[in-house]
């Protein structure tokens, strides 16, 4: 235990006398550690069940704007009046149904306006998709049959809208009818975003404007039992019969039919997820470690006495290498400290400066920090970074000559 | 205690190879205070490097208490430094980031010696060498002959058979260099085998045996 704290002591005295090189080195792996953490959560996000998406692979959403056909060709989605029909022929297939429309919408929040989106959402919705409930409640499905003048909203519509810090019992007018906020939504990522709304509201009310567009998007969240196949194909035959009721006859393909999972991963470019975040960690590791190690070299000179004085008097190399080595992830560790910490405001950054002209306020690029993520994933790459910047110099000291070594020392 | 049989050690780079040692034989016994003398460059310091397994010959057999030292490991070399040998330098070699006692302490630490056990030997030594007032000092604090006797200190703290010095004086005035001289007779006379490099005359007359070197050879 001495032992280390003397190292660390080394270490402590070592950042103290090369300010330069220990600022460089941090704020370095701090630049790189941000954008590692960032695209980790993207691909966790992106391939993994977070919430709201806990079902993402047994839910299949036919999409109010349609499906292509076998050919390619798009066919608009299930009509209103379509939908009960639909959602009977799967009843036993399904353990929940829902469905919603989204629409671009005015929201009188009493003393502000915000153009924004709402969701109206009806059937088991908040069931279906596990939102995490900040404060309040969510509405169900008799609440939304009944028509209750209800309203969720989203933790940054409703910080934004409500400063005061009490949104829940406000009141939001939506296409002229007033509804009353009564539950909170946490922030969730655009990753794994089933909608992106800022208000949901129970469908009674919706006047399809201004999209006039009398479709949902029905979501149907499948048994345990039925296997993804089996999903896809009733999904497949159901549309083909509402088309063949609508005597048109179209070709649906089943292998053209997603899960909500595998629809994220589509989205994002499944060869992207796989090479493309791959090759990005990979650049990002191996280039700033390549710059570090120059900065390692020079470091590692100039400690190159100290650690032959060290072998004289009983270290082996191994001690040495691992002193070099720790002293090299302390610095790793500070750097990536400070990664983590900017991660949440770089990713806001990101997500103003580099999608917000498209996307506004309507999407969180990353909501959180998620454990597995820094345990897993970004702790064993801080190992990685750690023994691709320091590991050469470290090497190269702990086997120099200790004579030769010490004849050039200096007094100390 | 030392047995140098027929060591050569020649440096060799892309355009020149220098022999330092030609053949060396020599023997020191135990207790005994062997002052290597001769002019820059005749091969004093590589002789003690070998001997204190800082660099390795490129012939011959060196022998300390028997074990033929040069068929060490790196692992075996490192705990034979640490139990067997302390080493003072001209240029003292502390670790300025460590105060005076943790310097001393340090190789007791890599020795794995009992925490119980190294506060002791540390406040001995130190008082020993005179320095019980400058413990919680940091090099940079301390004056040249003080920095010596802390590098003096910590060779002895592991209560080694053999210290190698190379000019422990060489860096000091007269009268600290006197100082660093009494300290290691002091350490001789309690049994220890002292191989001591140095220029001065006057220094290496108050040791037990001289050995010269020139260009290499024993002279």
């Amino acid at each position: 235990m001495k032992i280390l704290w003397s190292y660390l002591k080394s270490a402590v005295y070592n950042i103290r006398r090369n300010k330069a090189y220990a600022l460089f080195y941090v704020l370095g792996t701090a630049l790189t550690f941000v954008f590692i953490t960032i695209i980790l959560h993207a691909v966790r996000l992106v391939t993994s069940d977070e919430s709201p998406m806990l079902y993402g692979d047994r839910i299949i959403t036919v999409s109010q704007i349609g499906y292509p056909d076998v050919k390619g060709v798009y066919y608009g989605g299930i009509l209103q009046t379509e939908q009960g029909q639909f959602f009977h022929a799967l009843k036993d297939k399904c353990e929940l149904t829902a469905f919603d429309n989204n629409e671009a919408v005015l929201a009188d929040m009493g003393d502000r306006i915000q153009f924004t989106e709402a969701d109206f959402v009806g059937g088991d919705y908040f069931e279906m998709y596990q939102f995490d409930v900040l404060e309040g409640r969510l509405f169900d499905r008799a609440s939304a049959d009944r028509g209750d003048k209800v309203a969720v909203v989203r933790e940054s519509l409703a910080k934004s809208c409500f400063p005061d810090g009490e949104a829940v019992g406000k009141k939001i007018t939506v296409q002229n009818v007033e509804y009353e906020v009564i539950g909170i939504i946490a922030d969730y990522s655009l990753f794994v975003a089933p909608t992106t709304a800022n208000i949901w509201l129970p469908y009674r009310y919706n006047h399809f404007v201004p999209s006039y567009n009398f479709c949902y998007n029905l979501h149907l969240l499948f048994s345990e039992s039925v296997s993804k196949p089996q999903m896809k194909e009733a999904v497949c035959n159901l549309m083909q019969v509402t088309y063949e009721n609508r005597n048109q006859d179209v070709q649906f393909a089943p292998d053209k039919i997603y899960t909500q999972r595998e629809e994220r991963i589509r989205q994002y470019g499944t060869d992207i997820m796989l090479y493309g975040a791959g090759a990005a960690l990979f650049l990002l590791l191996v280039i700033p470690a390549l710059n570090i190690v120059t900065l390692n070299f020079s470091n590692a000179e100039a400690r190159a006495s100290e650690m032959a004085l060290s072998r004289a008097i009983g270290a082996t190399r191994r001690a040495v290498f691992g002193q070099l080595m720790g002293e090299n992830l302390l610095l790793v560790l500070i750097g990536v400290g400070i990664g983590i910490a900017l991660m949440l405001p770089m990713a806001s950054g990101i997500q103003h400066l580099a999608v917000g002209g498209a996307l506004g306020e309507r999407v969180t690029l990353l909501a959180d920090l998620d454990g597995w993520v820094l345990a897993g994933q970004v702790l064993p790459l801080v190992l990685v970074f750690a023994f691709l910047s320091g590991g050469l110099p470290a090497y190269l000291i702990a086997k120099r000559n200790i004579a030769e070594t010490l004849k050039g020392g200096d007094k100390q | 205690m030392v047995e140098i049989e027929s060591v050569n050690k020649i440096f060799q780079t892309k355009e020149v190879e220098t022999q330092a040692l030609d053949n060396i034989n020599l023997t020191i016994d135990s207790s005994e205070f062997v002052s290597i003398m001769g002019p820059s460059g005749c091969g004093k310091s590589t002789l003690l490097n070998l001997i204190g397994l800082l660099d390795a010959p490129t012939s011959g057999t060196i022998r300390i208490n028997g074990t033929d030292i040069s068929r060490m490991n790196d692992k075996e070399a490192a705990r034979f430094r640490n139990k067997t040998l302390g080493f003072v330098f001209q240029n003292f070699h502390l670790i300025p980031s460590l105060n005076v006692t943790d310097n001393v302490e340090l190789p007791l630490l890599y020795g794995h010696v009992p925490a119980s056990e190294r506060k002791g030997r540390v406040e001995e030594v130190l008082e020993r060498v005179g320095l019980s007032h400058r413990a919680k000092h940091f090099p940079a604090q301390l004056s040249g002959g003080q920095c010596q006797r802390v590098a003096i200190a910590r060779a002895i703290v592991g209560r080694p058979e053999l210290i190698l010095a190379d000019e422990p004086t060489g860096n000091l005035d007269s009268r600290m260099g006197e100082e660093i001289m009494n300290i290691l007779l002091q350490l001789n006379q309690g049994g220890v085998t002292i191989i001591m490099v140095t220029h001065d005359e006057r220094i290496a007359a108050k040791t037990g045996r001289i050995v010269r070197l020139l260009d290499g050879k024993l002279v």
